[in-house]
Parts: C-alpha cells; structure tokens; sequence
C-alpha cells in the first residue's frame, strides 16, 4: 500500500515538473533537476559534511601559493633545522633537509588534486567518445571498441600507467597521460551501456524523423542522458587517481624531484620511519583523509541522482 | 561444459598477442639503443652497424616481434641488460612470489570479510553493520603503501613481531598480505552484506525454515551458497586491482615478486626485463580471468547449463 502511495506522489510529481517545463524555457528545467539532486544529497548528513570539508581541501590546494612560498617554505632547504618532530612551529615536523613538512603537505594538495582531476577529465573525454561511439553505432565499430577495452583491463593499471611512463618519460604531465589513458576503460564501459538504453528510444526516433544528423543526435540527445551516471563515476575515479599518481610517485615513476606531491614526500619519509615516523604519517593521511571525503561524496551523489539504487 | 571451457581457452590467444604486439612495439619506441648498450659508447660505425645486423634490428619491426613471439613460445624472451641472465628465468624465478602474496591476500580477504559481511547482512542497522560499513570505507579509501608502512612501523619497528621485508618463512607473508588484502577485504564486505540482504528474502530460504532448518543451516547453506556468484565476481574483477596492489606493496616489503622486478627493471632501464615482465603479467591475467570463468560454471548451476544447452 505504501508502494502504491509513494508511485503516486511521483506520478502526480512528474506531471507537475512537465507542466513546468512546458511552460519555462529549458534552464528552468536543468535548475529544478539541479535542486532536486541537491535537496536529496542534504539529507545524507555525512555526504554535506564531507562536501564541505572538501571544499576546504581544494581552497589550499587553490590558494596554496599565497599561504607558502615555493622557493622559501616548500623547496628551501634549512639543514640546521632537519628532521624535528611535530611542535607548534612545525605541526608535521620537519624532513630531512629541514623543510616544513605542513608546508610540503600543503602545497601537494595542489598537485595531488591537479594530476588526479586533469587524469580524470582526459579518461571521461575519450572513454566517452569512445563509449558512445561504440553504444550508439554498434555492429563493427563497437566490436572493435569493446574487445580492445577487455584487453586492456587485463593489464593490471599500475603497470600500464608504469609501461606508458616507461615510454614517454618521467614527467608530471606524463604522470597525467599515463593515468588518464589507465583510466579510459571504465569509462568507455559506462558511456556505452547508457547511450544503448536510449539508443531505441521514441525521441532518438522522432529527431531522426524531422532530419537530425546522428552526431547531432548522438552529442545532443543521447550522451546528456548518461551525464549524472558518469558524473558519479568520474567523482569516484579522482579518488582512485590520487592514489594511483600518489602509489607511482611512491616507487620513483610518477613527479620528479623535489616535487611536493604526497606520494613523494611518503617515499621520502621512507627512509626514516625509525626516527621520523611523522614524516610518512601526515603525507599518508592527506591521501587517506581526501580520498574518503571524495569517496562519501561521490556515494553520496550517486545516492541523490538515483534514489533507487539506494538499499 | 568442455566445449565452452576450450573456446575459452582459445580466446585468451588473441588476447595475449594483441598485448604483446602492442607491448613489445610500445617498448620498441623508448629512448635508448640496445646496440649502444652491448658496445658502450666507444665504437666504430661499422662495428655498431655489424651489431645491429646481428642482433636482426634491422629488420622491420613485425619481423622482430613474429620473432620474439616464436622464442617466447619456447621460453626464450632474451636476456637482461646487465649481467645477461634470461629473462624468462629471471621472471619465472619471481613469479611464484607474487601468486603466493596474491592468493595469500585473497585468503586474507575471505577470512576477514566473510563473517562481517554475513552478521552485517543479517543484522541489518545493528552495530555490527555500522563497523562494517565504517571498516569497508576505510579499506577502500587507504592507500596500500601506507598501509604497508604503518603496518612495519607497528609491528615490526615498535614490536618486533614481524619482519618488515624479504621471505622468511610463514611470518613474511603476513603484512604484505593483509597489505594487498585490505582492499579486496572492503569491497568484498560490501558485496558480501549486499548477497545477503538480497538472498535472505527469497522465497526458498523462508521454505528452508518453514521446513524447520536451523538458523545456521539455513545461513551457511542456503543463503551463502546463492551469495556465492557476486562474490566470485567480485573476486574475479578485483584481480587485476589485486596484482597491481601486489606490485606496490612488493616494493614496500622488498618482496621478490614480479611487481618488485618490474619496477627495478623500469627505474634501471633494462628494457627487455620490462618487455618480459609486462606480457607475462598478461598472460598471468587471462589466464586468472579464465579461471575465474570457469569457476562461475561450478558455482552456479543456472550458468552451467546455459554453456551445455547453448553450444
């Protein structure tokens, strides 16, 4: 009975959220899709708060450079100073040539957020051209697309993001490349299956009826549809990127010396854990800390796009 | 059953050549000269060219990896770098290793995720459900070289328990393994719960007590068995993860599997090694995939007969 009650609330929903749309131009349409995700993503409590906290993280990793000076507080060496423990002048301590290891872990925010956002934009752009492409035309191009994908999730994706650094160089942008094309297939997974669910639809039909191309249809009514989809996934995927580039930093194939990155500063510290276990501590927090706010968040958005999918 | 199992089979051919193919001319573009590096740098042009023609890189590049593939096929993948050992020996001496930390870590995962899984899915919103939801955000979200570290850092450096690298007999597996495991242990935790809630409510588990079985008899019998399938998906998507895990926390342990070779051969340039050691680790994954398919078979009956009456 509540079943029933609750599929009639979003009938009646629905037909009041067509009305409007008919009535409204088209951005009245993506503001009300927009605030209804939002004021379901409000009530996950633990999903706003870990939102917030990482909005915080991406302000230092903006504004890194006015909080600390590269040249004085993140790649100066201050040898009379090296290895102190965490004390009010140095909450993280210090590492072995004396810099301050807040500053250090600070400013790798920057990096570590960078790499693993512009890895991830690079994966959605081509695994969704590639994904749509292959959902949306099928027979021998989504053949081709498809296996080539099987073949390349069997390759384990450190060592693909190893192989292809191996290739090009050990370069932070390479580190980019490396990550963002280890990262193609899921995505090209997803973008696929979306667009054939609306491949046969009645509104593919009726805009190839009044003369649209297929690309114009393909880019315009098809791909939108597995945007929130993709969404969740790419917020996900930053997470796992981050320690990815951090785990290839870590073995000595991801940034270059003396790069602040996290998973360089925990290679580092390395060496030290008898003496100086802080200094492998806090790098290693940083990614562990960010990496679940973005994971909270990412659940907690594909929780409010897809109420259904919600146990 | 044997048909399906052979085709099967059959499939993981293409598969390995394509990532051969693409490997070996991936590697054939880095940086660096084999004939420079047989003569060092004092040499005449006739003596480099002599070389070359010896070693056949002259010839066009589908003929050197046709080649490589008729030498690999009688396990021969050339030599190393330095110190001219044969790849083929080099790896397999290590590969043991790594199969031994995976399934120890997949051992490691069972153990820990099983029972939570299973009370969390029975006690739905009790206590239990809430650490496992905590413990599986936490696997999910550490990085498994910190873990590796902390995990030293406790037991090895302040309690002296375990040793922190190498193999010495059944004490060295166990960090690395609970290292590797950790984030198999999370996921499989959530699948595990998910199996649970989903199966508990089937209609023939309430047969199953209405014929007067006992709690546990209906839990571990009925309701695992039928939870088996994801689990085994789970376990069988999460290789690659696994292997790719494995291979960071080698490098953590200085454990000598094919990971740890890997990244030696990388960061010390030796190409052929890396050649070897890639396409190995693909090969080592079809063949896993293989298995995890054919396992499917046994485990779910519905899916066997689908393979005896389709084919």
């Amino acid at each position: 009975m509540l079943k029933a009650g609750n599929e009639m609330q979003a009938k009646t929903m629905n037909i009041k959220t067509r009305k409007t749309t008919m009535a409204g131009d088209s951005t009245s349409l993506q503001r009300s899709k927009a605030s209804e995700v939002w004021l379901q993503f409000r009530k996950n409590k633990g999903a706003v708060v870990a939102l917030i906290l990482l909005i915080l993280i991406v302000l230092v990793a903006l504004f890194s450079d006015i909080i600390w000076d590269y040249k004085d507080d993140v790649i100066k060496q201050n040898i009379s100073e090296k290895l102190q423990g965490p004390s009010l002048a140095h909450p993280f301590g210090t590492d072995h040539v004396g810099r301050d290891m807040v500053a250090r872990v600070g400013y790798g925010t920057r990096y570590s957020l960078s790499i693993a956002l512009a890895s991830v934009v690079i994966a959605v752009i081509a695994g969704g051209i590639l994904g749509a492409i292959a959902g949306y035309f099928g027979g021998w191009i989504e053949n081709i697309i498809m296996r080539l994908t099987d073949i390349f999730t069997m390759i384990p994706s450190a060592l693909m993001a190893i192989g292809i650094i191996v290739i090009i160089g050990i370069k932070t942008s390479n580190l980019v490349i490396a990550l963002g094309i280890t990262n193609i297939p899921v995505f090209t997974r997803i973008t696929r299956a979306s667009v054939m669910t609306v491949r046969n639809c009645e509104y593919i039909e009726a805009s190839r009826a009044i003369g649209a191309s297929e690309l114009y249809i393909l880019f315009v009514h098809a791909l939108p549809n597995s945007m929130s989809q993709i969404f969740v996934q790419a917020t996900l995927a930053v997470g796992n990127c981050i320690i990815a580039a951090s785990s290839l930093s870590f073995i000595g194939v991801g940034v270059p010396v003396p790069t602040p990155e996290w998973g360089a500063l925990l290679s580092m510290g390395r060496s030290y854990i008898q003496s100086a276990p802080y200094l492998t501590l806090f790098p290693g927090l940083a990614i562990f800390v960010t990496v679940m706010l973005i994971n909270t968040v990412g659940d907690g958005l594909r929780d409010a796009l897809d109420p259904k999918l919600k146990q | 059953m044997i048909r399906y199992i052979i085709r099967r089979m059959l499939w993981v051919i293409p598969t390995v050549l394509v990532v051969s193919f693409l490997v070996y001319v991936a590697m054939d573009l880095t940086p660096g000269d084999p004939a420079n590096a047989v003569l060092g740098d004092v040499a005449t042009d006739e003596q480099y060219n002599q070389v070359r023609e010896e070693m056949g890189l002259n010839d066009p590049i589908v003929v050197r990896y046709f080649r490589y593939v008729v030498n690999a096929v009688q396990g021969d993948l050339g030599t190393t770098l330095y110190g001219k050992r044969s790849v083929w020996d080099e790896v397999m001496s290590r590969l043991p290793y790594t199969i031994y930390l995976t399934l120890a870590s997949i051992v490691v995962a069972v153990i820990f995720s099983l029972p939570l899984g299973i009370l969390a899915g029975i006690r739905q919103n009790t206590w239990i459900d809430t650490l496992a939801s905590v413990f599986s955000f936490v696997g999910m979200a550490i990085p498994n070289f910190w873990l590796g570290i902390l995990l030293i850092m406790a037991f090895s450096v302040h309690l002296g328990w375990l040793p922190s690298m190498g193999v010495h007999g059944f004490k060295s597996i166990i960090l690395p393994a609970i290292t590797v495991g950790t984030g198999l242990t999370a996921s499989l935790t959530r699948t595990v719960r998910a199996a649970m809630l989903d199966v508990i409510r089937q209609d023939y588990l309430r047969t199953a007590r209405a014929k007067g079985l006992s709690n546990r008899v209906v839990i571990l019998k009925h309701a695992l068995k039928n939870a088996m399938i994801p689990i085994v998906t789970i376990i069988g998507t999460n290789m690659a993860g696994l292997l790719a895990g494995a291979m960071v926390t080698e490098t953590v342990f200085s454990w000598p599997g094919i990971g740890y070779l890997t990244i030696k051969s990388v960061l010390g340039g030796d190409y052929n090694l890396v050649t070897g050691c890639i396409i190995i680790t693909a090969v080592l994954m079809s063949l896993i995939l293989l298995l995890i398919d054919v396992i499917y078979g046994f485990v779910d009956p519905r899916i066997k007969a689908q393979y005896v009456e389709g084919r």
